[in-house]
């Protein structure tokens, strides 16, 4: 990988690799750290990662020191996220605030799995490159995952 | 693989999570026209697909970014083994360089044995005329029988009791010829060839001194300007020896420093760490 193609993906890549790591850890400071960590780890490798894996090479990265950084502090403190500028209906927001909170009851490796999905649109076999896991793996957790937090929202609804 | 109540929940999440192919989805939502309560099911499973927030923005990309030039950090002591690993070649080098055959670096000069000649008797009434005649210049010996004792000044300072014996001044222009002449393997120098004056008092004694001069002549070295000069002084011939030797070593030297620098000058040095080429000195 050349200079050039380097500072592409800094371009390209470092913002998603920050709201994945904001929604990993829970932590935007936490999260600034994992985004320059996955960087440079980058740029040492650079010589053995071409362009195009090089978005997979970072969200693994990314969610290594995530994994590592939310065992380190044993428990994740959720802060609420920066309002939206935008004019959004009430309805999404406060379905967009179920969400975030439904996303924090999930364990480390299962929210990774539905950001990775979600978020970046990663197919079940990348996923497993990213996260070290088998695609059937993948399947099954994201599925639980999934069904956590449609039964939160069910939950919610029906207290609401 | 058809859609049925055991596995349609199954095939709603790959619908949500969008895996499913295009007949997999028509068959799902086959099922699910003639189940229209699981269609519920679906739209949970969809609502809870979660959106990107674009308001999370990574600021500060800049730090990020990495210029030409100066995004390579080379560690101090990685500079530090690559200029001691220079320095030691360059010594090495030298090292070797002196230790060529022939160059010892110690001052060593080869005396062969000296033939030890008698001194001819000399008798008193010996014409001055007779000596120079007996020591006049011959064909230049050559180099390598410069460090054969010189044993003419022994006839000279014999003869110089009575006479202020000097080697005859040579003319410039003798020694000038004499040293452009040709250097003979021939050492020895028949007396035929000089012109000696017939003298009646010394018939005898005059061929015996002759196959001495010859002895001598065979191990004399060139007339040289150095020779000449070291003749000229008032020493003693142990002394004159000794001057002889310290002369004879100092040419040598200078005649090895001049080989060795003719033999490094237009070389090159190579300067490698491993199979990596550093630089390369031109000399």
């Amino acid at each position: 990988m050349e200079l050039r193609d380097y500072n592409s993906c800094v371009t390209d890549w470092a913002d998603a690799v920050f709201r994945f790591a904001c929604k990993c850890t829970g932590n935007e400071e936490d999260a600034r750290d994992v985004v320059q960590s996955s960087f440079e780890v980058l740029w040492q490798k650079r010589a053995d990662v071409t362009r195009e894996k090089a978005k997979a090479f970072l969200f693994q990265v990314a969610y290594r020191q995530s994994i590592d950084n939310y065992r380190k502090k044993s428990r994740i403190t959720y802060k609420e996220q920066p309002e939206d500028e935008r004019i959004v209906p009430q309805k999404q927001a406060d379905l967009k605030r179920i969400l975030d909170r439904a996303l924090s009851k999930l364990d480390e490796q299962s929210r990774a799995l539905v950001l990775l999905k979600d978020y970046e649109g990663y197919r079940y076999e990348e996923i497993a490159q990213i996260v070290g896991l088998s695609e059937t793996q993948v399947k099954v957790y994201l599925h639980r995952a999934r069904k956590v937090l449609k039964d939160y929202l069910v939950s919610v609804e029906h207290i609401i | 693989m058809m859609v049925n109540l055991e596995n349609y929940e199954e095939y709603i999440l790959l619908e949500a999570d969008g895996e499913l192919s295009e007949a997999e989805r028509k068959e799902l939502y086959a099922f699910l026209h003639l189940h229209p309560e699981l269609k519920k099911e679906l739209d949970a499973y969809k609502a809870v697909h979660l959106v990107p927030d674009a308001g999370l923005v990574y600021t500060g990309k800049e730090t990020l970014i990495k210029k030409a030039g100066g995004g390579r950090v080379i560690a101090l002591n990685r500079i530090l083994m690559y200029g001691a690993a220079a320095a030691l070649v360059v010594f090495l080098s030298i090292f070797l360089l002196n230790k060529q055959p022939g160059n010892t670096g110690i001052a060593t000069t080869n005396i062969p044995d000296s033939k030890p000649v008698a001194v001819a008797p000399v008798p008193p009434t010996i014409n001055t005329d007779t000596i120079k005649a007996l020591h006049s210049p011959v064909d230049p010996i050559p180099y390598e029988k410069k460090n054969k004792p010189a044993l003419v000044a022994k006839h000279k300072t014999k003869p110089a009791q009575k006479t202020t014996v000097t080697p005859a001044p040579q003319p410039k222009q003798e020694i000038i010829a004499k040293e452009q002449a040709p250097v003979k393997n021939d050492l020895i120098q028949k007396p035929t060839k000089r012109s000696i004056p017939p003298v009646p008092e010394i018939e005898n004694l005059r061929t015996e001194n002759i196959a001495k001069a010859e002895e001598t002549l065979a191990i004399q070295p060139a007339p040289s300007k150095e020779n000449s000069l070291l003749s000229s002084l008032p020493l003693r011939e142990e002394k004159m020896q000794g001057f002889r030797d310290i002369s004879d070593k100092v040419n040598e030297k200078i005649e090895q420093v001049r080989s060795v620098r003719e033999q490094i000058k237009d070389s090159e040095i190579t300067f490698k760490l491993g199979k990596k080429e550093l630089f390369v000195v031109k000399l």
